[in-house]
C-alpha cells in the first residue's frame, strides 16, 4: 500500500486534531521518583548483572514485575495447589503449625444470603500459596480476603477442576492489595461459563516490604447455590 | 516484628545502601588503572545518566500504551532490567532514547498481550485512585482515546509515537526496527478504526 508521505488517507483534520489533544502531554506525569530509585539501584543489583547468558533469578523476577508474571505464579500455584487440594484438603496452614510464623487473620464474617463454602489461609516471608477445592461448584461465589502486610495477594477461581492447569485456562483472577490494617475486602465472581470449581492464591512480594504478609481466603456462596444441608465451613 | 520495627529496619538498609555507594564510588575515583571494579562503577554511571534522560519519555511511552500508570511503572522496571543485561552491546549512546523506546514498547506489547490470558479484576480500597489514573483518564474522555486503547499493541505503539512523539514515519520505521511499509500500514488500518469513531 502506497500512502502520500505525510498524509494519511483515512486521517482528517478532526482526527489529528483529536489525537493531538488526547496525547497532550501536560496531562500526563513524568516517571515517578521510584522510579529514578530504581534506575539507580538496578546496576547495583548482581542479580541484574549485565551480560549474555546470566541467567536471572526467577524469584527477583517474580518479586520486580508482578503483574506481568501473574502467569507465572500461577504456574507455582498449579503444581503446589493441585498437591494442596488433593492432599491438604481446605486447612493448608493451620494457625501455629509449620514453619510459617505469625497470626493467620479471622476468617471474615458471611454477609447474609451467602454461606461459607471454604477457607484457606498462610503467614509467613515467602512466597505464599494455598488453594481449596468448591464442595458444590457454583457459578457464582465470593472471595473475601482479610489480608496484612505490603505484598499483593492473586486470588484465582477456575472453572476446571482438574490439574495439569494450563495457561489461558478458564480463571478469573483478582488482585488484592494488602495492607497492614488488616481490612476485609470481598469480590463477587461469576464464572464466564461452567462452574467455579477450585480457588487457589498466591502471595506477590513486594520487594521493598520486610515485614511477613499473613492472609486469610473465604469463599463463599449464595444461599441458593449452597446444598440443602450444608455441612460448616472448616475453620481456621 | 512489629510494624514500626520494620519500617525502622527497612529505613536502615536504605541508609547503608547509600553509604555502601558514596564508599565505592570514592574509592573508585582514588584507584590508580583501569579495574574492572572501575569498568564496572563507570559502566553503571553512564546507564543512569544516559537511562536517566529519558525515563520520563519512556515512562509517558508505556503509560500511553497500557493506559495505567501503575503497570506503566512495573513495565519500566522490566524494561530498566533488560536495559541494564543489555548495556554492555550498547554501541551507540546518542541513540539510547530511541534504543530504550524499542524496550519499553515491547514489554508493553508484552504485557497487553499477556492480559488476553489472564483477566485481572484490580480491586482494592483506593478504586478513586485508579480512577484517576492519569494515562487512563487521558484515554478514556474521549471515544477516540478509547478506541485507541482497543487497537491491537502494534498499531498502538504506531499511533503513539506518531501522534505523541510526532515522529515521521520513517523514523517510526527506524525506531522499531520495521520496514516502512510496515508501518504505514499499521497506522492506516489504526487510523480507520479511529475514523469511525468520528463518524458515529
Amino acid at each position: 500500500m502506497k500512502l502520500p508521505r505525510g498524509r494519511h488517507t483515512v486521517s482528517g483534520p478532526e482526527l489529528d486534531a483529536r489525537l493531538h489533544d488526547i496525547f497532550d502531554d501536560g496531562r500526563t506525569p513524568g516517571a515517578p521518583e521510584t522510579l529514578y530509585d530504581f534506575l539507580r539501584e538496578v546496576p547495583m543489583d548482581p542479580s541484574t548483572e549485565p551480560g549474555s547468558g546470566h541467567m536471572r533469578n526467577v524469584w527477583n523476577r517474580l518479586v520486580s514485575t508482578p503483574r506481568a508474571v501473574a502467569a507465572l505464579a500461577l504456574v507455582v500455584v498449579v503444581l503446589a495447589g493441585a498437591l494442596a487440594v488433593t492432599v491438604a484438603g481446605p486447612r493448608l496452614a493451620p494457625a501455629g503449625a509449620g514453619p510459617t510464623p505469625g497470626p493467620i487473620p479471622s476468617r471474615p464474617a458471611v454477609p447474609a444470603g451467602w454461606v461459607g463454602t471454604g477457607s484457606f489461609g498462610q503467614s509467613g516471608p515467602n512466597g505464599l500459596w494455598g488453594g481449596v477445592a468448591i464442595p458444590q461448584p457454583v457459578p457464582r461465589i465470593a472471595i473475601h480476603v482479610v489480608c496484612t502486610g505490603f505484598d499483593q495477594l492473586v486470588v484465582f477461581a477456575d472453572t476446571q477442576g482438574d490439574p495439569p492447569y494450563t495457561d489461558g485456562g478458564p480463571y478469573e483472577a483478582v488482585t488484592f492489595r494488602c495492607d497492614m490494617s488488616g481490612h476485609e475486602t470481598r469480590v463477587e465472581l461469576t464464572a464466564p461459563s461452567g462452574d467455579f470449581q477450585q480457588v487457589w492464591a498466591v502471595v506477590i512480594r513486594n520487594p521493598a516490604s520486610l515485614v511477613d504478609t499473613s492472609y486469610v481466603v473465604s469463599i463463599e456462596i449464595p444461599v441458593e447455590g449452597a446444598s440443602p444441608s450444608p455441612t460448616p465451613p472448616p475453620s481456621l | 516484628m512489629n510494624f514500626l520495627g520494620a519500617v525502622g529496619v527497612w529505613m536502615d538498609r536504605r541508609k547503608e545502601f547509600e553509604v555502601t555507594v558514596a564508599a565505592e564510588t570514592k574509592m573508585t575515583e582514588g584507584a590508580i588503572g583501569p579495574t574492572r571494579t572501575r569498568e564496572s562503577e563507570a559502566l553503571a554511571a553512564d546507564f543512569v545518566r544516559l537511562i536517566a534522560r529519558h525515563l520520563d519519555g519512556s515512562f509517558k511511552l508505556a503509560g500511553y500504551l497500557l493506559a495505567d500508570g501503575g503497570e506503566a511503572e512495573d513495565a519500566m522496571q522490566e524494561a530498566l532490567t533488560r536495559a541494564w543485561r543489555a548495556w554492555p552491546r550498547m554501541r551507540e549512546p546518542e541513540r539510547v532514547g530511541p534504543w530504550l523506546d524499542r524496550i519499553v514498547a515491547n514489554v508493553c506489547k508484552s504485557r497487553i498481550s499477556a492480559r488476553r490470558r489472564v483477566r485481572h479484576i484490580v480491586f482494592d480500597d483506593d478504586l478513586e485512585v485508579i480512577g484517576a489514573d492519569p494515562f487512563r483518564t487521558t484515554l478514556a474522555r474521549d471515544a477516540v482515546g478509547r478506541a485507541l486503547v482497543r487497537l491491537s499493541p502494534e498499531q498502538r505503539v504506531v499511533v503513539v509515537l506518531r501522534y505523541w512523539r510526532d515522529m515521521p514515519l520513517e523514523q517510526i520505521a527506524t525506531r522499531l526496527d520495521l520496514p516502512l511499509g510496515t508501518v504505514k500500514s499499521r497506522l492506516h488500518y489504526a487510523l480507520r478504526v479511529l475514523a469511525r469513531e468520528i463518524d458515529r
